[in-house]
């Protein structure tokens, strides 16, 4: 799982989140990385049952599941899908879209434009975890941005995980803050043709970690930040 | 205010939750859906509205409460990963049953009456 960081104590957090969730303000998400082709029927099982439970939370009423006024009579389901993974697109849009749903697709902004031949090397290097078994040998493992672009005209949603999938850090410098909040915004930017508001760090950092990044995306112009515990809206 | 405390958890049912949490935490979180309860925080002017309005939200908060309370019995020094640990372990169990709709608004339960 990785090292989490608090921004304060943990029984600050801890009271945080109990009248968090006392009040309602709950968002539930699934959770995905890889979604290798061996595991579709698992997947498409899952998705049934989430059908007859949930709607989905799409980019048109994020908004709505986020801020109350949410207007559907079945609560909200958002399925997370890390790291911009081909086999998310192959395997796991058409289960999703065969059940209603939209993914979010939380990718590190610089891993769409790495060459073919040094996916796998980036991926060893920047802690994203490929499949045990490789499904594509010799091939790309990432998606393309005109797949993300695609995506993103058919309902899905998107959202910047960083530049090189960054662990933040109390201390981080200006200068790595700058590469992995705004380079990455126009990177997501250029490869979408829009704009994404919601953000998250590798291993879920929530604001108060380092405020100079809380700032920074800020002026970026994220509005939300995903982290282990939370959705915080920023702006 | 009626105020209620709840005897602890027994020591069988925090072992049991215990085991449950290490059961999920050995999985190859790599190609798995893993389900979630994340809050809803607006650091912005004025907070949001609550989102769940059937009680789900208090239930979770007081489950969550209580397996902090338990786990601090085996270990004070409780960090960042046992409240995912717990968080997650909560939604394995309640995030299916928690979406369930009332008894009474399940139509396919029902026989509709003639007007």
């Amino acid at each position: 799982m990785g090292e989490l960081r608090l921004p304060g104590s943990f029984d600050e957090t801890l009271a945080t989140l109990v009248q968090g969730l006392s009040a309602g303000r709950v968002l539930r998400v699934v959770n995905f990385h890889a979604t290798p082709s061996w595991r579709r029927d698992e997947y498409r099982r899952q998705f049934e049952t989430y059908a007859r439970l949930f709607a989905p939370i799409t980019p048109r009423n994020f908004g709505t599941a986020f801020d109350g006024t949410w207007a559907e009579a079945r609560p909200g389901l958002m399925p997370v899908l890390f790291e911009g993974f081909r086999d998310n697109v192959d395997v796991m849009v058409p289960v999703l879209e065969e059940f209603g749903f939209a993914g979010w697709f939380f990718v590190p902004s610089a891993f769409p434009a790495v060459g073919a031949q040094v996916q796998r090397s980036f991926a060893a290097a920047h802690m994203l975890h490929l499949p045990k078994r490789d499904e594509y040998p010799g091939e790309r493992v990432v998606m393309t941005w005109d797949e993300a672009r695609d995506l993103a005209g058919r309902g899905h949603g998107f959202a910047c995980h960083s530049r090189s999938h960054f662990d933040l850090q109390p201390d981080t410098p200006d200068h790595v803050l700058w590469d992995e909040i705004h380079t990455a915004a126009t990177e997501m930017r250029a490869g979408l043709e829009q704009a994404v508001e919601i953000f998250c760090w590798l291993h879920g950092a929530e604001a108060g970690v380092n405020p100079r990044a809380d700032a920074m995306l800020t002026e970026a112009g994220f509005r939300y930040l995903f982290s282990n515990f939370k959705v915080q809206r920023l702006a | 205010m009626i105020r209620l405390a709840l005897p602890p958890l027994s020591e069988a049912e925090v072992e049991a939750r215990l085991a449950d949490m290490d059961r999920l935490g050995s999985r190859d979180y790599k190609e798995i859906g893993v389900p979630m309860f994340l809050v809803a925080e607006d650091l912005t002017e004025g907070g949001p509205a609550p989102v769940a309005r059937d009680g789900a939200g208090r239930i979770l908060a007081l489950l969550l409460a209580e397996g902090v309370e338990a786990l601090r019995t085996r270990r004070p020094d409780l960090g960042a990963e046992d409240i995912a640990r717990l968080i997650e372990a909560l939604a394995d169990r309640h995030f299916l049953s928690l979406a369930v709709p009332a008894f009474s608004r399940q139509a396919d339960l029902h026989t509709r009456e003639a007007a």
